[in-house]
């Protein structure tokens, strides 16, 4: 081995649906219009990034049986974002998230391929699952999937695109005809696509359970995890990378990319400031109480944000409250407890609380000490990079790519050109 | 806003679409271009829009289906946002099919071509009509029949228009002083429940910025002409001659009555099949290169010019004055033909006033009134394009 420093993968995530994303900041722009895609993705392109990411949603969030209105809300459909995107830039990777639940493997098989083809070989696929019948109702089989045939179905739907992709011979020809049999499927025919420029799209996954990472080892080229921080990072990559060596695969085929928030000031303690400002915008006092709804599991509309807690306790027995995303509290009163105690010796009130309790930004500093700790982690194996989530559209990336990617290049962990006609495997460095 | 024509044009209500399909329309043409895996990259597609594009057509068609045809075609709804990002004027139009994909993707994704284009989204509805695309999906369907098949294509244009309309324009307020993003007001479950499916809403995706992109259909017998009547706003009609054309308007117009449509009468375009050489004589001779290099004659069961864009020219004039909405061009070759449409074709329809370039969004370039939202105010208003209650 060279003494090289190990290179950073750098992913760029168009802003999500949550209360991360701060619609009410004057910079904040549309997250609908592909005016908003497309100066997202050329600023990650100016910066050398090997990826954009979209996340997907199949249907709004509820709370309390009504639509959630407090963040920001809907998106447009991510095929076609990526295809559009493909023709507004030149090298940059273009990841979508895909359900592998509400879809089939010949159309996403053709539709990644159809995508390959059209941006000469970017195409990624995050491969998700859900299993839950609230999303279900917006299509033709509903909530068909048990809980415990996620991970079935996910990989089996893998493999078949993935025997699709294959069908046909490299250069212009006819694809042979094929047939897949699994538990989930029963297909055959002759698939319409020539052979993807990348052989197969990139693959993606985001799980973190002991399936989950399972899955990823034996058959994606990358996994989207939150461990970021040092000590946890460290101890997922290993035991993901232990796991790709189980499945006989080469550990450095598999890419494992936290995704971060970052606020970067001129210098340190200016970033702190603005990076508590951002935690106090990205909670209102009505989104405040609507997490603290998430614990409780009950309508705490009549409270005060600016007033104490809640004095009643969590409802751990009735059905949950809101629908369209994971739940996320294990045990709501040992959670309530926690913010009781914080509340009283801080004295906090109840928005403030709450506030105090959202994470900190995962990168918080000067350039020169973000472009420090994203080298360090890269060197000592937290991660082999990041993916970048921003909380404005589209010009959140821009203080990274203005003053943070200059650093990088300099310290030789980032490219300062694009190798021509590269793919995004060739970018990941994850070969078929 | 409800027309785009300047006053005292001769054929104000006359409009020009192209249609594509991978190297042509002549099962010929794909043995006469460069190199086969062209019709595989962007350029190839890039370089046809903006060729039609220049020739001032209102809208290209994008040829498709979930099966192997000829050698290979890259997904249509792709294509077009592409070719999206990269033109400003034309609208574009591909083929999405109705029977295997669900009407909740189906929706999203045309909607999503009409942001990245600005307001020139269409939908060529389309079937799946076959067992062997049927076994694509690993369903053993056994309701191939075209009655069956455009019922549930009409239900699932219903519900893609419904899923649409389920946003109103104006249901993103960014109001800080109630910390409210949308007013949830303004968003619509469709609760559709039919007899193959249910949807329950709302789109995941905004109301697109044509409100309702514009649908369309194509083909000839009584399943489509029932389904157009009842969802579409044009249909594309194939027959051999004009005669046989002009006889299936009459019967378009009598279905719509009995299905009760309501609002603007369906845009009615004559597909035309073309091969333009500089006289008759050269048009004859690619023809029967073409035919040989198929090894088959051309049966397309399509109207057809092979003969100078003169020819063509006054057949389009016909085709006008016969009381059609418009034509569809279908090149013969894409490489030779189309540019021969827009360089000498294009000019000569000009100067007779057939074609009307302008920047529009597609429904008002095709003269289709602003489309109402029919959960506007809390009434259940009718859907513009007939049909839907």
């Amino acid at each position: 081995m060279s003494d090289q420093p190990r290179q950073v993968i750098l992913g760029a995530h168009f802003p999500g649906v949550n209360n991360t994303t701060v619609w009410s900041d004057p910079a904040s722009g549309s997250h609908i219009d592909f005016e908003s895609f497309r100066k997202f993705a050329q600023s990650a392109e100016r910066g050398f990034f090997d990826f954009l990411f979209l996340a997907e949603g199949l249907r709004l969030r509820e709370q309390k049986g009504r639509i959630h209105d407090l963040d920001v809300v809907g998106r447009p459909d991510t095929f076609p974002v990526l295809a559009g995107l493909a023709a507004v830039t030149e090298h940059l990777g273009l990841a979508g998230t895909i359900n592998a639940t509400f879809n089939e493997p010949y159309e996403v098989a053709r539709q990644f391929a159809s995508l390959d083809h059209l941006s000469g070989g970017r195409a990624a696929w995050n491969v998700v699952t859900s299993s839950d019948a609230f999303t279900g109702e917006n299509f033709r089989r509903g909530g068909y999937l048990e809980h415990d045939q996620r991970y079935v179905r996910a990989e089996e739907f893998v493999k078949a695109a993935k025997t699709l992709w294959d069908t046909w011979p490299d250069a212009a020809g006819e694809p042979e005809p094929f047939e897949y049999q699994s538990t989930q499927f029963d297909i055959r025919g002759r698939f319409n696509v020539p052979t993807p420029p990348q052989g197969h799209p990139v693959i993606f996954q985001a799980g973190d359970s002991p399936q989950g990472r399972d899955f990823a080892a034996a058959n994606a080229d990358a996994i989207f995890t939150r461990h970021s921080e040092p000590e946890v990072g460290r101890k997922f990559y290993a035991d993901v990378k232990s796991r790709v060596e189980k499945f006989g695969r080469d550990p450095e085929s598999l890419k494992v990319l936290p995704g971060i928030s970052f606020i970067i000031g001129d210098t340190d303690s200016e970033a702190e400031e603005i990076a508590a400002e951002v935690r106090a915008q990205q909670v209102s006092g009505q989104t405040a109480l609507l997490l603290l709804e998430q614990i409780w599991n009950r309508d705490l509309s009549s409270y005060d944000p600016e007033g104490p807690l809640p004095d009643i306790e969590p409802d751990t027995e009735g059905p949950s409250i809101f629908a369209g995303r994971a739940r996320q509290v294990t045990d709501p009163h040992a959670e309530v407890a926690k913010l009781r105690k914080l509340s009283e010796e801080k004295g906090l009130n109840l928005r403030e609380t709450v506030i105090d309790t959202q994470s900190r930004q995962s990168f918080i500093g000067s350039p020169q000490t973000v472009a420090d700790a994203i080298i360090d982690a890269v060197q000592t194996r937290v991660s082999d990079g990041f993916i970048l989530v921003p909380h404005i559209t589209p010009a959140g990336l821009e203080p990274f790519v203005q003053k943070v990617v200059p650093l990088l290049q300099e310290r030789g962990v980032l490219r300062t050109e694009y190798p021509e006609g590269a793919t995004l495997r060739d970018l990941l460095g994850v070969p078929r | 806003m409800n027309s785009t024509h300047q006053p005292g044009s001769a054929s104000a209500d006359f409009h020009l679409a192209i249609g594509l399909r991978d190297t042509g329309w002549h099962p010929g043409s794909w043995f006469r271009i460069p190199a086969a895996q062209e019709v595989f990259t962007p350029q190839y597609w890039g370089s046809l829009a903006q060729t039609a594009e220049a020739s001032g057509a209102d809208l290209v068609t994008f040829d498709d289906s979930l099966g192997l045809q000829r050698q290979g075609q890259l997904d249509a709804s792709l294509v077009a946002a592409w070719v999206g990002a990269r033109t400003s004027r034309i609208g574009l139009v591909p083929t999405l099919t109705t029977t295997h994909t669900e009407p909740f993707h189906l929706s999203k994704n045309i909607a999503t071509l009409d942001y990245i284009s600005s307001g020139r989204a269409g939908w060529l509805a389309e079937v799946s009509a076959t067992a062997e695309e049927s076994a694509l999906f690993g369903r053993g369907r056994d309701d191939l029949d075209a009655e069956s098949l455009y019922a549930e294509a009409s239900d699932v244009v219903d519900v893609a228009r419904r899923l649409w309309d389920s946003w109103e324009d104006d249901a993103e307020i960014r109001d800080s002083a109630t910390g409210r993003f949308v007013d949830r007001e303004k968003l619509h479950y469709i609760d559709y429940e039919g007899e193959r499916f249910t949807v329950k809403g709302p789109s995941i995706t905004p109301r697109p910025p044509q409100g309702q992109p514009v649908v369309a259909l194509q083909g000839s017998g009584s399943a489509q002409l029932k389904a157009a009547a009842q969802q579409a706003d044009l249909l594309f009609l194939s027959a051999a001659s004009l005669e046989e054309t002009t006889g299936l308007l009459e019967k378009v117009r009598a279905v719509e009555s009995e299905t009760g449509r309501s609002g603007a009468p369906l845009l009615v375009f004559v597909d035309l099949q073309v091969l333009i050489e500089p006289t008759a004589e050269a048009a004859q001779a690619r023809l029967a290169e073409l035919n040989e290099a198929a090894g088959e004659d051309n049966a397309a069961g399509q109207q057809q010019v092979i003969g100078t864009s003169a020819e063509v020219a006054e057949r389009i004039q016909q085709i006008a004055a016969a009381g059609f909405s418009g034509v569809r061009l279908l090149p013969a070759e894409h490489h030779t033909d189309l540019p021969r449409i827009a360089e000498e074709l294009s000019p000569q329809l000009t100067e007779a006033g057939v074609v009307v370039g302008s920047e529009q969004p597609l429904r008002f370039r095709l003269g289709l009134e602003a489309a109402p939202n029919r959960y506007a105010d809390g009434e259940n208003q009718p859907a513009l394009a007939g049909g839907a209650a």
